[in-house]
């Protein structure tokens, strides 16, 4: 099928053995790439009793069909079980890797087995070579990019881990190119379980054929003067993801003290002040006409990265935020699940259940609770087990503990979007905003009218409501699965005219949501595979008691409500299974468990 | 005569108005619409909100729902109501 190389390469890191194979067409035509197609491509490997860390769990990177070919494509995804949540793991990340590997000529990279010693991975001409990483063990993420390119070709793109992964810390991530993370659920850990250091690879087939070369530049050629005309484009490059901290603020979107203030001096932490009193430089990823990352003082810094670790933590010091960042950057710590469990340490301390005295807005303990969480040193060991293990083992009250199924909570809050709620119980992979980020659609950021999804009030709980956002869970899975970044200047249009002139597929709106639906379907019997359970769809007390002040000010979303409706809309039994009637509707029969 | 809360949080205002300016506190008479409101700012800041609103450049939200200008110009205000302005690009 055009778009794609159908090829899977596969590397044994125990007996060095490497092989090709194909992936049949059927698979790109049900699940795109991506986060689907690895999904589907791993779903009869992982198992309920399979150890996330044991050397026959597969670790994948997957691309799209659109990596590399159309603006905002330049990313891939890695997956494998969760260490985090022990259910499915898939992650996203921008930065260069997912191009080149596609140029490398596969579309799919698993990684099973666990090498004697350290290795990192050298991939070029269509050949792997597993090489000693023994000097690069211990070291951060800057230094290891470095020295494998030095060691390697200066052109090669490098992913690595920090010493968070090699000490497994179950929410550590891997890094592209000092760069961009693939941050959540923990396959830094699923990497450094493997003594796999980094991979580094240097593309040198080339991107696949597509079936309309003429209409693929043309469509570029289009997107590339709308995106410059987009007044958008400007302010992303300008400010990047760092725009958004003030006004999540006024709507009580931006979460602080452990997601219970709603009132806090936000500005001191915004991207405003960030570019006041900073040198700020931007940093794109392959294929971005906008350029919207940015590095400040030297640290790269995104919204999520400012909220979990400033205002959850109640920081409001912008070099203690930028120290920490730089901490969870060089060791290799997801930004998100890192500030939040600090800040239920700071929780737990205040409310006496561990004896050590960590205060709210301390910058410094913060640094230092993170270096010894990525080295599993003294508390840190115990927190490096991330919220829900942390919480098991101190006997403290589920509903005190901000995640979803294990994955800790992202910076929205579930209190200042009813369908931002319903999207942390039912996402794929736990608490996470990047499955259906519907608050960009109620904020105007983001609708996809042409699916009838459209902006209405934040806290409405209607059927039609629930409705829009299950078609907009779906759709995103397309997203998720292209890989098309869900910052981007790009529309489903934009996705369906370089999907039908990619792949020869004529597509519509309306067929990117069926697509998504039997992708999200696919994730969710995986999971119940794995153990998941419906009881588990639900939010903590702590992120829905009503807040006395602030944005979101005495608003709770009302679940029990919005989630029969979601059941009942996804066709979805008492057991969690969608019907057989959807399951054959949707044609994924032969993965039912 | 009844106060209203505007907050300006579009990027659009960050070089007009400091970090401490920009929760505006205004008078107007009851029954008044969102026009009003946003002549008002208008006046005041010396940003012609309306039309970035129509260029959709920046959103309004009044009782937690985006408004269309346009449309639901007349939208009558209430005693304690807050316009927020915000800049309707998305936080990773």
């Amino acid at each position: 099928m055009k778009g794609y190389h159908a090829k899977i390469l596969e590397i044994d890191l125990t007996t060095g053995n490497v092989s090709y194979s194909d992936i049949s067409d059927a698979y790109f035509k049900t699940f795109v790439g991506g986060c689907g197609l690895a999904a589907s491509l791993l779903y009869r490997r992982l198992t309920k009793d399979l150890d996330p860390f044991a050397p026959e769990a597969p670790l994948i990177f997957c691309t799209g069909p659109m990596t590399g070919i159309s603006p905002f494509s330049g990313r891939h995804m890695v997956g494998g079980k969760s260490p985090l949540t022990g259910l499915w793991g898939e992650t996203t990340m921008g930065g260069f890797f997912g191009v080149e590997i596609k140029k490398f000529g596969v579309d799919a990279l698993i990684i099973t087995g666990k090498a004697k010693k350290p290795v990192y991975l050298l991939l070029k001409n269509g050949g792997v070579q597993i090489r000693d990483a023994s000097h690069l063990w211990g070291k951060g993420t800057s230094d290891t990019t470095s020295m494998v390119k030095d060691e390697t070709e200066k052109a090669a793109r490098v992913v690595c881990i920090g010493p968070a992964g090699e000490r497994l810390v179950r929410f550590a991530c891997i890094i592209d190119e000092n760069h961009r993370a693939a941050g959540r659920t923990g396959m830094g850990a699923v990497m450094g379980s493997k003594n796999l250091k980094a991979i580094a690879v240097i593309g040198d087939k080339g991107l696949p054929e597509v079936s309309d070369q003429k209409k693929v530049k043309e469509l570029y050629s289009q997107a590339l003067e709308k995106i410059a005309a987009n007044p958008g484009r400007e302010l992303w490059h300008t400010y990047g993801t760092l725009m958004y901290t003030t006004q999540g603020y006024e709507i009580g979107d931006t979460p602080a003290k452990y997601f219970q203030e709603g009132v806090f001096p936000a500005f001191k932490i915004s991207g405003e002040a960030m570019l006041e009193n900073y040198e700020v430089k931007n940093e794109g990823c392959a294929v971005c006409p906008v350029v919207c990352g940015h590095r400040v003082r030297g640290v790269k810094m995104e919204y999520e990265s400012v909220a979990a670790l400033g205002s959850t933590c109640m920081i409001f010091d912008l070099d203690a935020v930028l120290d920490a960042a730089d901490v969870c950057n060089q060791m290799g710590l997801d930004t998100i699940s890192a500030g939040v469990t600090v800040a239920f340490a700071m929780y737990l301390s205040d409310k006496g259940v561990i004896k050590e005295k960590i205060s709210w807005g301390d910058g410094k303990a913060v640094v230092s609770l993170l270096e010894k969480i990525s080295l599993r040193e003294g508390m840190g060991d115990l927190l490096a087990e991330g919220t829900m293990r942390v919480a098991q083992r101190l006997g403290v009250d589920p509903q005190e503990v901000a995640n979803v199924k294990g994955l800790e909570m992202p910076m929205h809050d579930p209190r200042a979007f009813s369908m931002q709620a319903i999207s942390y119980a039912t996402s794929v992979r736990g608490a996470c905003h990047m499955r259906s980020d519907y608050f960009t659609v109620d904020i105007a950021a983001a609708p996809i009218p042409e699916l009838g999804i459209v902006p209405s009030d934040r806290f409405d709980e209607s059927e039609e409501k629930v409705k829009m956002m299950v078609i907009h869970q779906n759709v995103k899975e397309i997203w998720n699965a292209g890989i098309i970044c869900l910052l981007g200047i790009f529309d489903i249009n934009d996705l369906c005219g370089f999907y039908s002139a990619i792949t020869g597929i004529e597509t519509r709106p309306s067929d990117i949501a069926a697509l998504g639906e039997k992708s999200y379907m696919l994730k969710r019997m995986l999971n119940l595979k794995l153990g998941m359970t419906k009881e588990q769809e639900k939010l903590p007390k702590i992120v829905t008691t009503p807040l006395r002040r602030g944005g979101t000010f005495g608003f709770s979303p009302n679940l029990e409500k919005t989630m029969k409706i979601y059941y009942k809309l996804r066709n979805i039994g008492n057991d969690g299974y969608p019907t057989k009637e959807k399951i054959k509707e949707l044609g994924i029969e032969e993965f039912v468990w | 005569m009844m106060k209203v809360r505007a907050s300006l949080l579009a990027l659009h205002f960050k070089d007009i108005l400091g970090p401490d300016e920009r929760i505006l506190e205004i008078e107007i008479p009851p029954g008044s619409k969102v026009g009003l409101v946003l002549e008002k700012i208008t006046e005041r800041v010396g940003l012609d909100v309306t039309s970035l609103l129509k260029e959709r450049k920046m959103v309004l939200m009044i009782r937690n729902k985006v408004v269309d200008v346009d449309r639901d110009n007349n939208i009558e205000l209430e005693e304690g109501d807050t316009l927020i302005f915000i800049t309707p690009l998305i936080g990773g």
